[in-house]
């Protein structure tokens, strides 16, 4: 059992973690945001019953913990941020966005996810997706233009 | 829009490629505490277990017990209690005088 909850977890912390730095843009948030799912998920493993894609299920735990944490930061004072990598100033070109938007962009564009996949994951129609999408490459677009010298 | 979306995941290359810390060992551990209040119920348990047995209760010394029987004797009137209350004095002037206590 400890061997499948530990490949489980080699195959799903590099994507996990790797939304969670897109919508943090900040290493240290990244990892215990990602921390925070990882546990909550493997805690709830055993209830989950496989009506909707792993991702779905998955990518839902990580969007509460998000939701969290941005209730949780209305209270906090936050510290100065560190000197920031390649990552996270890339990530900062999805920082612009709306959180929805965000998030629907993060799956596209990094975890390269289908217009179906995001919609299952989202719990949204398609066309919801479809749109959001074409919002986001709009927004990212102007920011891109303007960033590039 | 397909040039559009290649532009946009070159950009965000050095997210997508970026560097996964290793995972945190998610395994449960028990507490701490918990460990140490059953190692010591453990202790415990074997203390009890491993006791050494009660000594039996003193006997009263030999001299002690012979003023007692030679009280009671006195003060019986059934003859066949007395009887027996005097074998017992018997075998107790015996053990004293076994054991080198002098008796009247």
């Amino acid at each position: 059992m400890n061997d499948d909850r530990d490949r489980w977890v080699a195959s799903w912390w590099p994507r996990v973690y790797r939304m969670a730095l897109a919508m943090t843009a900040h290493e240290a948030d990244a990892e215990d945001l990602a921390q925070e799912t990882m546990i909550s998920a493997l805690g709830a493993r055993g209830r989950f019953r496989g009506g909707s894609a792993e991702s779905t299920w998955l990518y839902a735990i990580l969007r509460h913990k998000l939701a969290d944490r941005a209730r949780r930061r209305r209270v906090a004072v936050e510290p100065a941020p560190p000197a920031r990598s390649a990552a996270c100033e890339a990530a900062d070109l999805l920082g612009g966005l709306p959180e929805t938007l965000r998030l629907t962009a993060a799956l596209f564009y990094i975890d390269d996810l289908s217009v179906e996949e995001i919609s299952a994951a989202l719990d949204v129609p398609a066309a919801t997706v479809r749109w959001r999408l074409f919002e986001a490459r709009r927004q990212l677009k102007a920011r891109l233009c303007r960033e590039t010298p | 829009m397909i040039d559009d979306d290649r532009d946009l995941r070159e950009a965000l290359e050095p997210l997508r490629a970026a560097p996964v810390p290793p995972a945190p060992d998610f395994r449960p551990r028990r507490s701490p505490l918990a460990a140490v209040v059953a190692a010591a119920g453990l202790l415990a348990l074997l203390a009890w277990v491993m006791r050494p047995p009660a000594p039996p209760p003193a006997e009263p010394p030999v001299a002690v017990r012979l003023q007692a029987v030679e009280g009671r004797i006195d003060s019986l009137s059934a003859s066949t209690l007395k009887e027996l209350l005097q074998t017992e004095l018997a075998l107790l002037r015996r053990e004293a005088e076994l054991a080198g206590i002098s008796s009247k």
